[in-house]
């Protein structure tokens, strides 16, 4: 079935909005100058996702790394005193 | 660092979905990257330039569609044709960039008459479709900015209904009812 609006006689009018695909587009930036744009937008986002990626990697490495030493700093908060970290003498 | 012009040429060869899967794979904005942005560059500021309505503007969206398409290169799953999915995010960066500028404008109106002076004089370039004698254009702009894109993709860049459907998110079916609907207003318009 066609798309196009008929007129009273059922012939096809002319639609309006195919008048869209005769608007002539301008030419494209030059390659040059157009590519210098997209990375002077793109390097510093970039740069602030690396930022970001290496401070979320981080802080999760410190984490972990300092899991022991903040459960103990928690257990002396909570108890009064510091996990004792000698092994127990037979 | 641009790239190795001798990768480049090898990189020619290869269809958008090989040099996409390769451009996903790559750390940085690198050769194919690159070869990606050069091969589509004319498509997306033909996009960018009927939905934005300006020179200026159509050069900054595009040049954002590309930055986007970076961070979303690994997000191209091959459920279409690298081209349409391009299409679809060229879409999505142009109606973001023409709502926050509206919001912008909006604000800026109500801010001050300066600001009003400023938006005034960049009219006569962002109208320059407008004045071309094409009243369609002018009808257009009564549109929903997605209604407004939807027929532009269709009428004036002439995708199909299953290509328009991978772009917008929807359904064949659905598009064509809405762009009937839309055409239905726009006669009511015209008058």
């Amino acid at each position: 079935m066609s798309d196009h609006p008929q007129d009273a006689d059922g012939r096809h009018a002319v639609d309006p909005l195919e008048k869209l695909a005769e608007i002539e587009v301008p030419p494209v930036p030059a390659a040059k100058t157009f590519t210098a744009g997209v990375r002077r937008k793109l390097h510093p986002r970039l740069l602030a996702a690396h930022i970001l990626e290496f401070a979320f990697g981080a802080t999760i490495w410190a984490v972990v790394h300092m899991a022991a030493a903040l459960s103990a700093a928690a257990r002396l908060t909570l108890t009064g005193r510091w996990p004792d970290r000698d092994p127990p003498r037979r | 660092m641009p790239p190795d012009t001798s990768d480049i040429a090898g990189l020619a060869a290869l269809s958008d979905e090989a040099l996409a899967a390769q451009a996903a794979r790559e750390g940085s904005d690198g050769a194919a990257f690159t070869a990606l942005m050069e091969r589509h560059r004319e498509k997306v500021w033909r996009v960018c330039w009927r939905l934005m309505g300006s020179e200026h503007d159509a050069e900054d969206a595009a040049q954002e569609v590309f930055v986007r398409l970076f961070f979303e290169r690994e997000r191209f799953a091959g459920r279409s044709r690298y081209s349409t999915w391009l299409h679809g995010v060229a879409i999505r960066t142009c109606l973001t960039v023409r709502r926050s500028r509206s919001r912008r404008r909006r604000r800026e109106e109500s801010g001050g008459a300066e600001c009003i002076d400023q938006e005034a004089s960049r009219e006569p370039e962002a109208s320059a479709a407008v004045d071309a004698g094409h009243d369609i254009t002018k009808l257009l702009a009564d549109l929903d900015e997605e209604d407004r894109a939807l027929v532009i993709m269709k009428f004036a860049e002439g995708h199909e209904y299953d290509e328009l459907a991978e772009m917008f998110g929807s359904t064949p079916a659905a598009l064509r009812m809405r762009v009937s609907r839309i055409r239905a207003r726009l006669a009511t318009q015209a008058g």
